[in-house]
C-alpha cells in the first residue's frame, strides 16, 4: 500500500488519536482473482480520545463497511483499496490478520450489532471474557476474578454467577454487556460499536448506551457509533458523519450537522425520521377521527399462557386478561417491549394463536378459543408480517404470490384475476413488470408492499400490521406508513398496528394500548397517553425514546 | 427463555430423560424381533420345513430330523414365538438350517472379525471426514478448497467394490505390499477398511462441510477475532465444535452403513466376517441366522443412537431435554 509510506508510524510517546481515517476506499471482490469493486470512496475522518462520533446512513450507505475496515474485520473478498486508517497510531490499513493480532482487544474493541448471536453458544460467558484477557499477559490466577470484576462493572447483576452461564441463559441486554466488557478488557484506545443496539427493545437500548457513555468517560475511550437512527446519533455524538452510496455527504459537530443541515439528503433523513415530526399526519388523524364508526374487533378478558419449556422453565403468562376495543376505520396502537405479549394479541385476533380465556370477536363474529387448522375470517381480517421476505414464497413470481389468494378463494376467472391483481399494484404504487420478477429480486420496500398487496386482494376490513415497518430504512419506512395511511382511508381500513416504535405511534395511531407483561398498563386516546403518562412504566418508555431536537431551517436548500 | 434449575433437579431430570431413552431402545429392539421373526418363521409356505426337508439341503437327514423336533413347527405361530424368545432370553439363536450350527458361534465368529474391520473403518471415516471438511472450509488456497469439497460428492457415487478392486489390484496384486489371500494379522484389515471408510464417509463429510461452513459465517467468530484469538484457536476450538454438532447424529447413521457395507467388502476381500455370514445365510435362505443377524445389527444400531443422544447435551447445552413431553429440540435427523 503506498499510502501508508506517507503516513510514518506515530512515535510510542506522541499521543496518536484513536483513529485517524484519510481518504479510504474498500472494495470488495465480486469473483476469485478480479479487482475490487469500490464500495466506499474517499471517507475522512477522526475520533478523539473520550470523543464520540456517529457514522449514520441507510443501509446500503457503506457505513458497517466502513466500520470493518477500521476494526480489520473485513470478509475474505473485501479489502482497503485506497487511503489509510491509523488505529492508535499504527498503520491498520494495510495489516495482515497476523500483524493486527498484537493490536485487538488492546488498542480496539468491537461491539457487535447482534449481542444474540455474538457469543460461541458453547462456551460459559466467563470463559469467553477470559480469552479477551489473555493476550494481555493477564496474571493467570487472578483471571477469574478480573471476569467478575469486568461483568460487575458493566453491570451484571450476580457477577460471579453469571459468569457460570452460557449465552442462551441471559437475555439480549446482559449479553450486550457482556459483549462490550469483551470489548473493554485489554484496555483499548478506541471502541467501534456497529450498530450496538438495533436489536434491543429502546429502554434496554438506553441502558446500554448510557453505559458506553460512562466507560467512554471513564476510560479516556473512543467511540465510533455506527447507526441508522439519527435522534441517537444526536443523543450520543459530538461528531457526526453522513454517509450515502460510500460517499461522505456530510460531515461536522453534531449541532451543525443534525439541527442545520446544508446537505439535501441529511435534510430528508431527519424528515422522514418518526420522531422528528409526531404531528406529520396530524391533519389526517384529525379528519379520521370524525368518521370512526362501530367497533370492528373486540378482545374482552382474554389470557394466554405458554407452557413451561422443559423442566426448568416457568410457564409464561404471555397475555393477562387483556381487553381492547379497535373501531372501523380507525388505527389502534398496541405497544410494549419484547416479551410484553403485543404480538401474541395480534396473532390472538388474526386467528392464529389460541387463547386460554376470554373472548375475541372480529366484526361481529366470535371467534374460537383453538383456531382451526385454515383461517376462516380470511376475506375479514388479514395480517402482515414484520419481514416480509420470510412471509413470502422466495420460490414464486410477485404474479404467483399475488394471485395465489384469489386462486383459494376461488374468487374470479384467470382474465378477471390478472385484472385485479394490476389493479392492487397500481394501488400499492409498484409497476407492472414487477409482476414477472422473484420475491428475492426486489428492495424490502418492494417486498412489503407486494406483502401488503397480497393482504389487500381479498378485501379485508381489519389489518393486523405487526412492525411492519421496523426492517426498513427510515425513508422506506415513511413512504410505507404513507401509503398505509392513504389505503386506510380510501377503504375505510381499520388498523391494528403492533409496533414498539412510539414515535411512530404519535404520528398514525387514534388509540393505544401499552402492554408490560402480559397486562394493560395503559390504554385510551393517544395523545392523552402521550402527553400524561400514569404509569412510570410509560414513562420510562417515552424517556427512552431518543428525540430530535427542533431544528433550524436547512442553510441554502 | 428458561432459567437452568438446581443441579440435583438436573440429574433427578437426568436419570428419569435415562432410562426413557433406554427403554425406547429396547423396544425397538423388541419390535425389530417380532417384526422379522414373523416375517421369516410364519410365512405361508413353511420356509423351514421346506428348507430342512429339501433334498439339495446338505444337512444330513437325522440331523435335519432333530432341527425339525427343536423348531416345534406344528405349534401355532404364536406359540413358536413364545418358544423362540424363551429360548433368546437364555441366549439360545437357535441353529443353522444348513450346516446344523449353533447361530451363536457362527456370529461370534463372523462379529469377532467384522467389529474390529468395522471400529478401525469408523477411526478412518471420522478422520478422513474431519480432514476433508477443514482442507474444504479452512484451506489458504481456493483451488484447493473447492477440490475438497467436490471429494464427498466423489465419494457418495463410488461404489464400494469398484473401490475395493482398485485397492486389491494396485496394492495386493502390483505392489504386493498386501496378500489378498492370507491372513495377515491387523495388516489385512487395513484395504478393506480403507475401502468401507471411502464408501461411508461421503455424507458425514458434506454435513461437516455445511455445519463448519455456517458456523464459520456466524457474527461470533467476528468477536472472537476481534478480541485477539488465534485463527487456529477460532477454527479448530470454536468453528469446530459448532459445526460439528449436526454431524454427531450422523455417526449413528456411519455404524448402520459400516455393517451394510461389511457384505460387500467382506465378499470382495475374501474375508469370513459378519457380512459373509449374512451374505450366505441370505443365498442360502438360512432364517435362523438371517433373524440373529438382523437383531444383532439393529441392537448395535440402536445402541450408537442412544450414545449419541446421550451424548448431545454435554456437546450443546443449548438442548433443552422435555422430559414432560417427550420432544426434544435436538437437530437429530432419524432415529432407528
Amino acid at each position: 500500500m503506498t499510502a501508508t509510506a506517507t503516513h510514518p508510524a506515530v512515535p510510542a510517546t506522541a499521543p496518536a488519536a484513536p483513529l485517524v481515517v484519510q481518504d479510504l476506499g474498500v472494495g470488495y471482490r465480486r469473483r476469485r482473482g478480479t479487482r475490487p469493486a469500490d464500495v466506499v470512496h474517499g471517507v475522512s475522518f477522526t475520533v478523539e480520545a473520550g470523543q464520540t462520533v456517529a457514522l449514520v446512513g441507510q443501509s446500503g450507505s457503506g457505513k458497517s463497511t466502513v466500520a470493518r475496515a477500521v476494526a480489520g474485520l473485513l470478509p475474505g473478498n473485501g479489502a482497503v483499496t485506497a487511503g489509510s486508517v491509523h488505529v492508535a497510531g499504527h498503520p491498520v490499513s494495510s495489516f495482515t490478520r497476523r500483524q493486527w493480532r498484537p493490536l485487538r482487544g488492546s488498542a480496539l474493541g468491537f461491539v457487535p450489532q447482534d449481542p444474540l448471536s455474538s457469543l460461541d453458544p458453547l462456551q460459559r460467558v466467563g470463559t469467553q471474557l477470559a480469552a479477551a484477557l489473555a493476550p494481555t499477559g493477564f496474571p493467570r490466577d487472578r483471571v477469574a476474578e478480573r471476569v467478575v470484576e469486568l461483568l460487575d462493572h458493566v453491570g451484571i447483576p450476580d457477577a460471579a454467577h453469571k459468569a457460570r452461564a452460557y449465552p442462551h441463559e441471559l437475555s439480549g441486554g446482559q449479553l450486550q454487556r457482556v459483549l462490550i466488557a469483551i470489548a473493554i478488557a485489554a484496555g483499548p484506545a478506541l471502541l467501534v460499536a456497529d450498530e450496538p443496539t438495533s436489536a434491543l427493545d429502546v429502554t434496554v437500548q438506553k441502558r446500554i448506551l448510557d453505559l458506553v457513555d460512562g466507560l467512554r468517560a471513564e476510560l479516556g475511550l473512543g467511540v465510533l457509533f455506527i447507526t441508522h437512527d439519527l435522534a441517537l446519533a444526536q443523543e450520543r455524538s459530538d461528531e457526526v458523519v453522513v454517509l450515502r452510496d460510500g460517499v461522505v455527504r456530510e460531515h461536522g459537530p453534531v449541532r451543525q450537522v443534525l439541527v442545520a443541515p446544508r446537505d439535501p439528503y441529511t435534510v430528508t433523513l431527519l424528515g422522514d425520521a418518526p420522531s422528528s415530526a409526531p404531528d406529520r399526519y396530524r391533519d389526517r388523524v384529525t379528519v379520521r377521527a370524525a368518521a370512526v364508526g362501530e367497533p370492528v374487533v373486540e378482545v374482552a378478558g382474554v389470557s394466554k399462557v405458554f407452557a413451561a419449556r422443559g423442566r426448568g422453565g416457568a410457564a409464561v403468562q404471555a397475555l393477562d386478561d387483556v381487553s381492547l376495543r379497535l373501531s372501523r376505520g380507525s388505527v389502534h396502537a398496541l405497544v410494549g417491549e419484547s416479551g410484553s405479549g403485543k404480538t401474541t394479541l395480534g396473532r390472538v385476533v388474526a386467528g392464529l394463536t389460541a387463547f386460554d380465556a376470554g373472548e375475541v370477536a372480529v366484526a361481529g363474529r366470535r371467534l374460537p378459543a383453538e383456531p382451526p387448522y385454515a383461517n376462516p375470517f380470511a376475506r375479514r381480517l388479514q395480517m402482515v408480517y414484520q419481514n416480509p421476505l420470510s412471509a413470502l414464497d422466495p420460490r414464486y413470481s410477485v404474479r404467483r404470490v399475488l394471485e395465489e389468494p384469489l386462486r383459494v378463494h376461488r374468487i374470479g376467472e384467470p382474465a378477471q384475476r390478472r385484472e385485479r391483481v394490476a389493479r392492487i399494484l397500481d394501488q400499492v404504487a409498484l409497476p407492472s413488470d414487477v409482476l414477472v420478477r422473484g420475491v428475492r429480486e426486489l428492495s424490502g420496500g418492494q417486498r412489503q408492499r407486494v406483502a401488503l398487496a397480497r393482504t389487500l386482494l381479498l378485501e379485508p376490513q381489519v389489518l393486523v400490521l405487526d412492525e411492519p415497518t421496523s426492517a426498513l430504512d427510515v425513508t422506506v419506512q415513511a413512504q410505507i406508513v404513507d401509503l398505509l395511511l392513504s389505503l386506510q382511508e380510501e377503504q375505510g381500513l381499520s388498523y391494528l398496528f403492533v409496533t414498539h416504535d412510539l414515535g411512530l405511534v404519535r404520528q398514525v395511531a387514534d388509540t393505544v394500548t401499552v402492554l408490560q407483561r402480559g397486562r394493560v398498563v395503559e390504554q385510551g386516546p393517544v395523545d392523552d397517553v402521550f402527553a400524561d403518562p400514569r404509569e412510570a412504566y410509560m414513562r420510562e418508555l417515552l424517556d427512552a425514546v431518543p428525540r430530535l431536537v427542533e431544528r433550524a431551517a436547512p442553510v441554502g436548500v | 427463555m428458561p432459567e437452568r434449575t438446581a443441579s440435583s433437579d438436573r440429574t433427578a431430570s437426568e436419570r428419569a430423560y435415562v432410562v426413557r431413552r433406554v427403554g425406547q431402545a429396547l423396544l425397538v429392539i423388541a419390535l425389530v424381533y417380532t417384526i422379522v421373526f414373523f416375517t421369516l418363521f410364519v410365512l405361508p409356505g413353511d420356509p423351514v420345513e421346506n428348507k430342512l426337508t429339501s433334498p439339495q439341503n446338505p444337512l444330513p437327514p437325522s440331523a435335519a430330523e432333530a432341527l425339525l423336533r427343536y423348531y416345534q413347527l406344528d405349534l401355532s405361530p404364536f406359540a413358536q414365538f413364545a418358544v423362540g424368545l424363551g429360548r433368546l432370553v437364555r441366549g439360545d439363536l437357535g441353529f443353522s438350517l444348513v450346516s446344523g450350527k449353533p447361530v451363536v458361534d457362527l456370529l461370534a465368529q463372523g462379529l469377532s472379525d467384522t467389529v474390529v474391520l468395522a471400529a478401525l473403518a469408523f477411526v478412518l471415516t471420522v478422520g478422513l471426514s474431519l480432514a476433508i471438511a477443514l482442507t474444504a472450509v479452512f484451506a489458504p488456497w481456493g483451488s484447493l478448497r473447492s477440490l475438497a469439497a467436490s471429494v464427498p460428492v466423489l465419494s457418495i457415487s463410488a461404489p464400494s467394490f469398484l473401490v475395493g478392486f482398485l485397492l486389491l489390484t494396485v496394492f495386493s496384486f502390483q505392489l504386493g505390499w498386501v496378500s489378498s489371500i492370507r491372513d495377515q494379522g491387523l495388516a489385512s484389515y487395513v484395504l478393506p477398511a480403507v475401502t468401507l471408510a471411502i464408501a461411508v464417509n461421503g455424507p458425514l463429510s458434506q454435513v461437516l462441510v455445511q455445519g463448519l461452513t455456517k458456523a464459520r459465517r456466524e457474527p461470533f467468530v467476528d468477536v472472537l477475532r476481534a478480541k485477539g484469538v488465534g485463527e487456529r484457536r477460532i477454527a479448530l476450538g470454536h468453528v469446530l465444535r459448532n459445526g460439528a454438532v449436526p454431524a454427531v447424529t450422523m455417526l449413528g447413521l456411519i455404524v448402520g452403513e459400516l455393517f451394510a457395507g461389511a457384505v460387500v467388502v467382506e465378499t470382495v476381500f475374501s474375508r469370513t466376517g459378519l457380512g459373509f455370514v449374512t451374505f450366505e445365510s441370505v443365498r442360502d435362505q438360512d432364517t435362523p441366522v438371517i433373524l440373529a443377524v438382523v437383531l444383532l445389527v439393529s441392537t448395535l444400531y440402536v445402541l450408537v443412537n442412544l450414545v449419541t443422544d446421550l451424548l448431545y447435551p454435554r456437546l450443546d447445552p443449548r438442548i433443552v431435554r422435555r422430559t414432560a413431553t417427550g420432544r426434544r429440540r435436538t437437530p437429530k435427523a432419524a432415529v432407528a
